[in-house]
């Protein structure tokens, strides 16, 4: 690639490299690091490996390191020459194949900013269900462009502990939207989130946008969609958004739809209510899970537990969090409690009972159990074996 | 410099500046048992209406005179007031002037404050450091700017030296935050206010001269008496001993990264599930973040466990004395504190007992508290796939920090662990050999890091009793594959030049290490 143009990509922050690169007649790096008499080699290495793929020949490379793993020297060369330089940008190898596991718990999805590699460090230990790197509002628009090849690259390198790989991409109708698909997707996160969906055509733009760039990069590994509803019209077109292919959970964010609708967040969120079950409707009615918006004040460790246990009751199956320490209260709300457990186990045994005895009738001693209440022990018994709780056993009440 | 191999295979001197070196032989093999202890030479006194003198002079440089110090001498200090002490720099300073050259310093710990220490050795007033030191000095000796060679000592290991005659100290100058004019003192009273005394027993009793230094002259008798009058030559009466901003710190914070409190859950979640996490156990804690944290859970479980701790021992914290307010231990065992809170408890619950560092870690002793704690621990700066441990140098080579008390606490505790993150930016904390040995990797017993928890081969019982664990228990090898992955492998070696400029003295008294000069 031919370097036409200044360009700087990164920050001078812990974990990160500040990469500025020149159009020059040779090509030179300069490199300052406060690790310089450990890795100096090292990082000149990996900068020089990624102007190889790149093919630049003729560029200025003033580099500026504080501690950068090589996955973040690579994104931010990369970043700083594909916005120096008029060429196209030689494609990436994608991932090996990464079906999303549709089927998993969702508890908790916890927004990284996907601009600061320093929070990308203990995200394995975080413990969360699904981490949701955040291209959207956590980034500047100026950071926007270097931020899509940090994330893509975190991704490469798998990096993540247990917890599911997704991306919030900006808004499709935005300047940012399409080009974030375009170097997100072929890194193959288990799913993308589509921030502020209003209607079913907004998730098909994006399925059809990710087949398009899947077909030219050569993968097919398939993306997971979760719209998340966050303005009036997406909560009343919510059915239809929740019914569109690929879908596999439906999110609900709050602060966005209050602004919409013109009201104030209030600690109680009755202004909240309706579109919240409209969410939850939606989202079970087409086999969707639910997940409940953010939980703000990360230092109110009651206040998130008293909101978490309310959207479990009102159907959520999960909820967003800003904060890692977010993450141990919530997995309690939503992990099954052992009476919750006992009770399920009943059900489901004394339906078992009825089915081998050919009775239409579940019943736990004299009280009726419907249909629906056996389908719940059996989603509660099966979160209870995701997460390897053992079962209790009932054999002395029998 | 002749060199031997020690036993870990570290090549080590036989000699430096006179004294002949043994090597270390193995953590507990202690070569250097036999003998007789160090006498200080014999003090008189006589009333003062029956000729004998006042003790309390005009300033430090009168008693400098009084002492007989000169050229040539070691003098000593403690570290209670922390980054805080103004009394090692303004003795220093009173040497200059005095003209007094070559002297060796023998303090507990240095710290950044001490930097002037570098201009006396670049003046000629200071010529060696035995005891500690971090920060900038140690910079300074890394460049080569010592013209001898350093020793660092664990917190026991000082107090050994001085009491089987390594380091014999001439004259010591002890910073008390209370006194009276016949020298009892304590470090409990008064806006210097540092807590125990107790890196500066062992010194009172076997100093020739004994100096107390304080801001905070009370009336006779000085009570508590932590220093008695019986180990004291002199007292000078300052303005201001220290800063006390930075003696102790009003409110200690419990790390709040939330990579590090996984560590400290998975360190106390091991040791919940240990042997030795039963009704009246006892164990170590120090003020690092991640130390706290483990603290603070471990508290929590015992809460939630209904098990109580009989004592704990250590660098003593608000975490600590809360506990002991709380009933969840019985006792404290306290060598230094770390906050205002310590200080109170120390003067206010009896169950609070503050030791000297003799008593805490000596193994030269008839007992010391290290050696009964069920479990221990410890921060580290570099560890590597023997369970070998480096605390005092970065992997660069500088030449950054002092021991502690971690030789000691690792080598006393049944239980010791290492507590640390795999990976500092992007520097591996696991190493293939560490750049510095400081504690010996057969008395590590466990590594906890964010990627895992390895148990020393060694301990066949531990691995035995954690088959089938739920905790994340991998081989030492196995984790640090995967920090290499992380980071693109071990770093370029330091750039040595051929000089020796520190060894790291073993709590035995042999030599388990030597550190290189740096390259400029």
């Amino acid at each position: 690639m031919i370097i036409t143009k200044t360009a700087v990509a990164g920050k001078k922050t812990k974990g990160d490299i500040e990469i500025t690169i020149r159009p020059f007649e040779e090509r030179t790096i300069s490199l300052t690091s406060s690790i310089d008499k450990l890795y100096g080699t090292k990082i000149k290495a990996e900068i020089e490996a990624e102007l190889d793929r790149l093919g630049v020949m003729n560029a200025s490379v003033v580099a500026v390191d504080d501690g950068a793993l090589d996955y973040v020297i690579s994104a931010r060369v990369e970043a700083a020459v594909i916005a120096a330089s008029d060429d196209p940008a030689p494609f990436k190898a994608a991932k090996e194949d990464n079906a999303i596991e549709i089927d998993r718990l969702r508890r908790s999805r916890l927004y990284i900013p996907g601009n600061n590699p320093n929070l990308f460090v203990n995200a394995p230990v975080f413990g969360a269900d699904m981490i949701l790197l955040d291209l959207e509002d956590s980034v500047p628009p100026s950071e926007k462009h270097a931020t899509r090849y940090l994330v893509r690259n975190l991704l490469l390198t798998g990096r993540l502990g247990a917890s599911e790989a997704a991306v919030r991409i900006n808004q499709l109708s935005g300047p940012f939207g399409l080009d974030d698909i375009e170097i997100i997707a072929p890194a193959g996160p288990s799913i993308i989130a589509l921030p502020k969906a209003e209607t079913a055509q907004d998730v098909r733009d994006l399925t059809a946008e990710i087949e398009r760039i899947q077909q030219r990069a050569g993968t097919q590994h398939k993306i997971g969609i979760m719209p998340i509803i966050e303005s009036a019209l997406g909560v009343v077109n919510a059915p239809e958004i929740a019914s569109a292919d690929g879908v596999v959970v439906l999110a609900f964010g709050a602060e966005d739809f209050t602004k919409d609708i013109g009201a104030e967040r209030t600690r109680d969120g009755k202004e909240q209510l309706f579109a919240r079950q409209s969410v939850i409707c939606a989202a079970k009615a087409f086999g969707r899970l639910a997940s409940d918006t953010v939980f703000s004040d990360f230092g109110d460790t009651e206040g998130l537990i008293e909101s978490t246990r309310e959207g479990k009751a009102l159907g959520f199956d999960g909820r967003g969090l800003i904060h890692p320490g977010q993450v141990a209260p919530v997995h309690e709300v939503y992990t099954p409690s052992p009476d919750e457990l006992l009770f399920a186990v009943k059900v489901v045994a004394a339906a078992e009972r009825a089915e081998a005895e050919g009775s239409g009738v579940v019943a736990i001693g004299s009280k009726m159990i419907d249909a629906p209440i056996v389908a719940r022990a059996q989603r509660v018994i099966a979160t209870a074996e995701k997460l390897a709780i053992p079962l209790p056993s009932i054999e002395e009440e029998k | 410099m002749e060199f031997v191999k020690n036993a870990i295979g570290r090549e080590v001197p036989t000699e430096a500046d006179g004294r002949v070196l043994t090597p270390f032989q193995g953590a507990f093999a202690d070569p250097l048992r036999e003998g007789k202890r160090a006498t200080p030479s014999r003090p008189h006194s006589h009333p003062e209406h029956k000729g004998g003198e006042r003790k309390l002079l005009a300033n430090i440089k009168e008693a400098i005179a009084k002492t007989g110090l000169r050229d040539g001498m070691t003098i000593s200090f403690h570290h209670h007031l922390r980054n805080g002490d103004y009394v090692v720099n303004m003795v220093l300073e009173a040497c200059a002037e005095m003209g007094i050259k070559d002297l060796t310093i023998a303090p507990s710990a240095l710290f950044p404050v001490h930097s002037p220490v570098i201009d006396h050795i670049k003046n000629g007033v200071v010529r060696n450091i035995q005891g500690s030191m971090n920060g900038p000095v140690g910079a300074f000796v890394s460049k080569g700017g010592l013209p001898t060679t350093a020793i660092l000592r664990s917190h026991g290991g000082r107090v050994r030296a001085i009491e089987d005659g390594d380091l014999h100290i001439d004259v010591a100058f002890c910073a008390a935050p209370c006194a009276d004019d016949f020298g009892n003192a304590n470090g409990l009273h008064g806006t210097s206010a540092c807590g125990p005394l107790g890196y500066m027993q062992i010194d009172s009793q076997y100093a020739d001269k004994f100096v107390v230094i304080t801001d905070n002259l009370v009336s006779f008798p000085c009570i508590p008496i932590d220093i008695p009058s019986t180990h004291v030559d002199y007292v000078v009466e300052v303005d201001k001993i220290g800063d006390p901003s930075q003696i102790v710190s009003g409110t200690t914070r419990i790390t709040n990264s939330p990579g590090r409190l996984y560590i400290a859950k998975l360190a106390a979640e091991f040791i919940r599930k240990s042997p030795y996490y039963r009704d009246g156990w006892g164990f170590q804690t120090g003020a690092g973040g991640i130390s706290l944290a483990v603290t603070k859970f471990l508290g929590d479980f015992m809460r939630e466990d209904g098990i109580n701790a009989e004592y704990i021992n250590g660098g003593i914290t608000k975490f600590a004395v809360d506990l002991l307010h709380e009933g969840i231990t019985k006792k404290l065992l306290d060598g230094q504190v770390f906050d205002t809170a310590a200080i109170a408890s120390l003067r206010d619950d009896p169950m609070h007992q503050q030791i000297n560092l003799g008593m805490y870690a000596n193994m030269h002793s008839k007992g010391c508290m290290v050696n009964v704690q069920d479990v221990g621990f410890l921060g580290a700066t570099e560890v590597d796939v023997d369970f070998h441990v480096n605390v005092n140098t970065h992997s660069d080579g500088m030449l950054l920090h002092g021991i502690g008390g971690h030789s000691d606490v690792s080598a006393g505790a049944k239980l010791s662990m290492m507590i640390i993150p795999a990976y500092r930016k992007r520097i591996p904390v696991i190493r293939e050999s560490v750049t510095t040995v400081t504690t010996p990797g057969e008395t590590v017993d466990v590594i906890v890091c964010d990627l895992g928890i390895a148990i020393n081969p060694l301990r066949e019982d531990l691995i035995e009793h954690f088959k089938g664990s739920k905790l994340p228990i991998r081989d030492i090898r196995d984790i640090k594959r995967e920090v290499d992955e992380i980071t693109g492998g071990e770093p370029e070696q330091p750039k040595l030049a051929d000089r020796v400029i520190a060894l790291i003295e073993y709590r035995d008294g042999t030599i388990i290490d030597k550190v290189m000069q740096v390259k400029r």
